[in-house]
């Protein structure tokens, strides 16, 4: 699943005609003008209830327009929400627009602009297709850089793209000056209110009613052409015998006219009706089973709720169902506004229960957002307090941690204090925020002094050391944690045994740490603690991927993958570190495209649970971007890791990672001078600390050293020290052994071939290639080859035509044709074809006679089941085909196979 | 619109009671719904009647939520004052209306 699947799609389209709406011709004829070349844009300017949303999508309908429409609401005001919506909403309205919005996030203001909106804009001018993009209710955008971006675009827009805005108050968007230079086409209050011919044939869709041409006039005049206040008299009049006498006593008010209406609406209902209107009114949404709790509170025998809901929607009472099954609803907005200003409560407490009540229902049936939200409106904070108190394990559990912050913070401080087990996961979600680590230790020593859980301050103690590095003091805060916490602190409690067990990998006791990994992880799934089973699998893959034993590792992120899942089976925050890790198999196969989405969603979910989490994702992206030669999106990630890293201030290993990842990525492509920064820092600052005599070896870190000695060797390559170069590979090659890394030893012998070869020894290069190749074969890793460039090829082909095992020369096809286009042999017949297959495709397609399933053919290619499924549909439709016999027969006719 | 001594920009961080002048009658019944402004309607003569909020002292993004509620309710502003604190009844208590 994409990120951008999970955008609404319902915001991406037109809304559907309402019945009862009038065709507004006058209007439809300024509509028109925003279609002219020199009108960048259309600003519909009105507040609330004018028909801005009815006229466009009627004019967009009539006029059969493709259009690209992104109805914007609340939540919106996030330049990334807002941005990944506009790209998908544009890719929907116009098909030449292909820039995809999954990486939007990387990018700083300048990057954005060149990155994605000058594309944009370039591929909108050079699509022969109109491009019309319609954002609605525009005005719940205030972020000044979603102006910004969409200002951008109004002032570049190319003349075949016009851009519609409708909105209740003018957007802080340049207006003024695209007006100076004739570029903005406005419809305002004045032009949208409903004239008396507008009124009378919107009277007249309502059959029973009939009214004199005076009467029309009156209420024009009256309701002032809002065509929300007509909508409601239209109710009122319904029920009228003598429709002029009320018309008449209508325009003779001068209250409000929507209290009048509403007066009139309310008084027509039945007594328990109207009680039903009035207390339900507190609700965002509601639904029968919802409604019924509320009404036990003031009636003795309330009829059922689901059946006055159905009746209301029936009689047009400004009731909207959100889902098809007609079992949610909620008010029109005005309507809602309306009734809850009638609201006269009995007592004062009266508001207070219906919150307290809605929360507990809510609660019950765990829709916990809602639930709080009603509980902070009780305005009790213990009892809000309790609430949140309560829900955080579980709340935990699901790894929604971002959202227990939420919660939190809106709580009175001095509730937070008295209750220390509510300040222990305030200050757990804070770490995962990001917040600095004094913040957090101020808090826990406060917690400390009051007496919690037994043990509970001591778990997270235990985890700031293992982060800071301190193992040996994070495993015995960590003990002594377990032998207070009380047996049903699920959470506290795995936490402070992953401490241990983590802490035991990095002393060098793996058997031990990987043994009480896989125990706690079974305990924690049957407990219910998503959180820490998922990422206690994600932790044993980590582990094999060091060992490169890649299809294990596979299986677990796999199984942490299916664990990572809601009841309604949406992935969890924490299935992020799942679909990361798949992402960086993908990435060391050189499954470009795979990897960027596996890595994009995951980070997506992963900031969700964690912030620091994040990290590992984005060191892929860099190797990716490096991978793809997207340099200034290398850039742009590089500073969001320096970033992440800085923040992340419980530890200096992560900087590091940080650090080495880039001067590696550089190395490779010859430039040498943040490596030469790094070590001047380190002469100058930490080695006279230390008071290390400085000797090449001894600016390395001696936890990192082998992950340093690459960008050494390169250094020396490049500077044509072969033999220093060959040295420091044999070391590297130790150091690999020592701790059991294949991938670095692998990594070793490259450059060991790559010294041979600029040294004149082709055999010895050979020999060292021939090494690697066999570490690298069992698991098909491809990307320590690629990343290495022209030359490396060059070698793999000298190596393809001297070694003799089928084996090593089928591998280097492989590696081979994730780069270049195969040999002419191979290229597939383009005739009858809209698209060539790509050499993956093929190879699937050849394996499609042997009748492998899809779960087979994904163990076969070391790829996950639903790539397999994707690149079938991809050969289906390149084929024409819709089942897989018709794809072999096709292939057949084709000579494909 | 600002009325009486000028102000400086500190002043503004600090919150102040404002009266808010629309057109038309508002229904007391509304108060409560824009938590406890103070509403009087005045009749005239010859146009039709207008309203007044009396906003207790509140800052100035509280009065923007007021000023967007008024709009969403279609209701037209006239004019906006800043009044001293003792212009304001009740030393800016909170008025309630409940019946």
């Amino acid at each position: 699943m994409d990120f951008t699947e999970h955008l609404l799609t319902t915001k991406l389209q037109v809304p559907p005609l309402p019945t009862k709406s009038v065709r507004r011709g006058r209007l439809y004829e300024s509509l028109d003008r925003g279609l002219h070349p020199n009108s960048h844009l259309t600003l519909i300017s009105a507040p609330a209830g004018y028909g801005k949303t009815t006229l466009l999508s009627n004019w967009i309908h009539d006029r059969d327009l493709p259009v690209a429409w992104y109805s914007i609401d609340e939540g919106d005001n996030d330049p990334i929400r807002f941005s990944a919506y506009l790209l998908s909403t544009l890719r929907k309205g116009n098909p030449d627009i292909t820039l995809s919005p999954s990486s939007i996030d990387q990018f700083s203001e300048d990057e954005f602009q060149a990155q994605l909106l000058i594309p944009l804009l370039n591929q909108i001018s050079q699509s022969p297709r109109q491009t019309l993009l319609v954002l609605d209710d525009y005005h719940w955008i205030q972020s000044q850089t979603i102006h910004d971006r969409v200002g951008y675009l109004l002032e570049n827009l190319p003349p075949q793209a016009h851009i519609f805005i409708a909105t209740r108050s003018d957007p802080a968007l340049p207006i003024t000056r695209l007006r100076g230079r004739g570029q903005v086409n406005e419809l305002r209050l004045e032009d949208l209110r409903f004239r008396a011919k507008e009124v009378e044939s919107f009277l007249g869709i309502f059959s029973n009613l009939d009214l004199s041409s005076e009467d029309i006039k009156i209420l024009t005049d009256r309701s002032e052409g809002w065509i929300s206040s007509l909508q409601m008299a239209v109710v009122s009049l319904q029920s009228h015998e003598d429709k002029g006498s009320f018309i008449r006593s209508f325009s003779g008010s001068h209250h409000y006219i929507m209290d009048y209406l509403l007066d009139e609406v309310i008084r027509q209902q039945s007594p328990e009706v109207q009680t039903f209107l009035l207390n339900t009114s507190i609700l965002k949404r509601m639904c029968g089973s919802l409604c019924d709790a509320l009404m036990e509170l003031v009636s003795d025998a309330p009829t059922p709720s689901q059946k006055i809901l159905t009746e209301l929607e029936r009689a047009n009472l400004f009731i909207i169902a959100l889902d098809d099954r007609r079992q949610w609803y909620r008010y029109h907005r005005l309507f809602s506004d309306l009734l809850q200003s009638r609201l006269k409560p009995p007592d004062p407490d009266h508001i207070p229960a219906l919150h307290r009540v809605a929360s507990q229902w809510f609660e019950e049936n765990r829709f916990m957002d809602d639930a709080v939200h009603h509980a902070l409106l009780v305005h009790d904070p213990v009892f809000a307090a309790d609430l949140i108190e309560r829900s955080a394990q579980a709340t935990f559990m699901r790894s929604e941690t971002m959202t227990f912050l939420r919660w939190v913070q809106r709580l009175p401080e001095k509730e937070i204090q008295r209750r220390p087990k509510l300040g222990i996961y305030r200050a757990w979600s804070l770490l995962f925020q990001g917040a600095p680590l004094s913040t957090i230790e101020a808090h826990l020593e406060k917690d400390d002094e009051i007496s919690g859980p037994p043990g509970s301050a001591l778990v997270l103690k235990a985890y700031i050391s293992l982060s800071k590095g301190q193992l040996e003091k994070g495993i015995d805060s960590a003990e002594r944690a377990l032998e207070n916490l009380p047996q049903d602190e699920i959470v506290l409690r795995d936490f402070a045994t992953f401490c241990i067990s983590a802490s035991l990998i990095s002393l060098g006791d793996s058997e031990r740490g990987i043994k009480l990994f896989q125990q706690t992880s079974q305990r924690s799934h049957q407990a219910g603690n998503k959180m820490l089973a998922v990422l206690l699998l994600c932790k044993l893959a980590e582990y094999r991927v060091r060992q490169l034993q890649n299809k294990e590792a596979q299986d677990l992120y796999q199984k942490a993958l299916s664990m990572a899942t809601d009841e309604q089976g949406k992935y969890l925050p924490i299935a992020g570190s799942a679909l990361i890790g798949l992402g960086n198999l993908a990435l060391e196969q050189f499954e470009l495209e795979e990897a960027e989405r596996l890595l994009q969603e995951g980070i997506q979910y992963a900031r969700r649970w964690n912030i620091i989490s994040t990290l590992g994702g984005y060191l892929s992206v860099a190797l990716l971007q490096e991978a793809k030669g997207e340099l200034d999106k290398l850039t742009a990630t590089l500073e969001i890791l320096h970033d992440l890293a800085r923040r992340f201030d419980a530890s200096e290993f992560d900087d590091l990672a940080v650090e080495i990842v880039e001067m590696g990525i550089k190395a490779r492509s010859g430039d040498f001078t943040s490596f030469h920064r790094w070590v001047s820092d380190w002469e100058q600052e930490v080695a006279p600390a230390q008071k290390i005599k400085p000797g090449l070896k001894d600016y390395l870190s001696p936890r990192l050293y082998k992950y340093q000695l690459p960008i050494l060797i390169r250094l020396q390559i490049k500077e044509q020290h072969y033999d220093e170069a060959l040295t420091l590979v044999d070391r590297l090659c130790e150091e690999a052994n020592k701790a059991d890394r294949p991938y670095l030893k692998a990594e070793a012998e490259i450059l060991r071939a790559l010294t041979y070869h600029r040294k004149g020894e082709p055999a010895s290069s050979l020999t060292a290639l021939q090494q690697a190749l066999e570490i690298a074969l069992p698991q098909k890793t491809t990307r320590i080859f690629l990343v290495e460039g022209e030359e490396l090829i060059q070698l793999l082909k000298i190596a393809r035509s001297n070694l003799y095992t089928h084996e090593y020369i089928s591998f280097i096809d492989y590696i081979l044709n994730k780069v270049e286009p195969p040999t002419p042999k191979e290229t597939p017949l383009t005739h009858d074809m809209s698209e060539p297959l790509s050499p993956r495709e093929l190879e699937i397609l050849r394996l499609l006679p042997s009748g492998l399933t899809a779960e087979e053919l994904a163990d076969e290619l070391i790829i996950s089941v639903n790539t397999v499924r994707s690149h079938l549909k991809n050969i289906y439709a390149k084929l024409g085909v819709h089942s897989r016999h018709e794809a072999v027969a096709r292939a057949n006719d084709l000579n494909l196979l | 619109m600002v009325q009486g001594r000028r102000h400086s920009k500190a002043d503004f961080y600090t919150t102040s009671p404002y009266e808010i002048r629309i057109h038309g009658e508002l229904d007391e019944r509304w108060s409560e719904w824009f938590s406890g402004i103070r509403i009087h309607v005045e009749s005239s003569e010859v146009g039709p009647p207008q309203t007044t909020l009396q906003c207790p002292p509140m800052d100035q993004s509280r009065l923007r939520g007021i000023m967007n509620k008024l709009w969403d309710l279609n209701l037209s502003i006239l004019s906006v004052i800043r009044l001293e604190d003792q212009e304001f009844d009740n030393s800016g208590i909170p008025i309630q209306t409940g019946e």
